[in-house]
């Protein structure tokens, strides 16, 4: 194989050949090729699908020039500054089941800046929302007992509109 | 399996990253609140101390000293947030059984109380009953918290000022006589404003026989109790700093 392709293998067993600086957006897989050196062998990641490397390879396609990440102790006051870009806002325009699939995959993979993106995604859509307009958009049942949520309703009623 | 309704995507997510999304910094005190009354999980994860400081939280025992404000106080010139519910409430008299939050919000009174047009009728929560008033005035919580433009109230409290102290003394300093300077001031500011109402000559005979009548309260026009007080500085490690500001 060619130095600056890469073999992913996926949980499904599909091999994807790509480009290394690619690939090396992702500090997990940056790391084990530092570790491997040169080597055909193919790089598995049993916590990923096809499907959803698929689409964390086109995140990492169009952001393959992008400046290295910076240090974690940055990491803060870069999300408190940092918007999602339009090109960002559209890639992750998807169904539920693979945002989450997403955001388990950045965070695995090590790729800090498109776990940003997705975290941000999800506090987007908390943002505002009644509990009940929650749980209807990520179907969660209600398991308080009435007792319980008579309490916290009583405890929380001043801030429900805010 | 087909009667086992699949697991809701988000609740895959370990705890580690729904608090990487609980601590996004465009989330309010008032988002997380709404969160944690979700479902059982949601309000565990709401309860994690990686929020305390978002939520003005008593997450500092003043029994365990390392984790109190003693040891982890504002630090000099670092910002301060104050909690929101200061800025909620408001006093129709200089007087804490009048400090009241209201509600206008439609949601507020959709169980009763609509008046003809479906709109709701504001709804009163009395903060001083609620357990928001043990939660710290400021974030990160300090030990003190003066006044600037004099040396009353100062509110100190080694296990962190707390927002139930600050409604009481700021109530108390409302309900306080108004410096004779002030009282000249906003008599002045009175009738620069034109009011026709306002009869200058025996408020200005009422103030010379009785110097003392006008409450700081009464200098606060429409605004709510906390007005002009969110300018606020620290002044040194574990003290802020607040200008109350009832003129502007």
């Amino acid at each position: 194989m060619s130095a600056n392709k890469v073999k992913l293998s996926t949980s499904d067993q599909e091999e994807f050949d790509v480009d290394r600086d690619v690939a090396n957006r992702s500090v997990l897989i940056k790391n084990m090729l530092e570790d491997l050196g040169d080597s055909d062998q193919a790089i598995p990641l049993p916590n990923v699908s096809a499907n959803v490397l698929k689409k964390v390879l086109e995140w990492c396609e169009h952001h393959k020039k992008d400046p290295e990440p910076i240090a974690e102790d940055l990491d803060d006051n870069r999300r408190k500054t940092t918007e999602i870009s339009d090109w960002d806002a559209k890639f992750i325009q998807v169904d539920q089941e693979m945002l989450f699939e997403i955001i388990l995959a950045a965070n695995y993979l090590d790729i800090k800046p498109l776990l940003d993106v997705g975290c941000k995604t999800v506090a987007n859509m908390i943002k505002g929302k009644q509990p009940e307009e929650i749980r209807k958009l990520f179907n969660i049942v209600n398991d308080f007992t009435p007792e319980e949520e008579a309490q916290i309703k009583k405890e929380n009623e001043w801030a429900e509109d805010r | 399996m087909a009667d086992t309704p699949a697991q809701p995507a988000i609740l895959r997510l370990p705890v580690e990253l729904h608090l990487r999304i609980l601590l996004d910094p465009t989330l309010s005190y008032f988002d997380l609140h709404r969160f944690s009354r979700v479902c059982k999980h949601f309000r565990r994860l709401q309860q994690n101390s990686q929020l305390d400081s978002r939520l003005f939280r008593r997450g500092y025992p003043v029994d365990r000293k390392r984790f109190g404000p003693r040891n982890h106080p504002a630090k000099r010139g670092h910002k301060v947030a104050f909690h929101p519910v200061l800025n909620l409430v408001s006093l129709s008299r200089p007087d804490l059984d009048e400090a009241d939050i209201a509600c206008y919000g439609s949601r507020a009174g959709r169980d009763d109380g609509d008046d003809d047009d479906g709109n709701a009728a504001p709804r009163y929560y009395k903060p001083l009953d609620l357990p928001v008033a043990n939660e710290y005035a400021t974030s990160p919580p300090c030990a003190k918290l003066m006044f600037l433009a004099g040396t009353e109230p100062v509110i100190a409290d080694a296990g962190g000022v707390r927002v139930r102290s600050v409604i009481e003394v700021v109530t108390a300093m409302w309900a306080s006589p108004a410096p004779a300077e002030v009282q000249i001031q906003e008599m002045l500011q009175r009738e620069g404003d034109g009011e026709d109402e306002c009869d200058w000559a025996e408020l200005r005979e009422g103030l010379i026989e009785e110097p003392g009548d006008m409450s700081m309260w009464e200098t606060l026009g429409d605004n709510t109790f906390w007005a002009g007080m969110r300018r606020a500085i620290c002044v040194q490690d574990g003290v802020v700093g607040l200008e109350p500001n009832p003129f502007d």
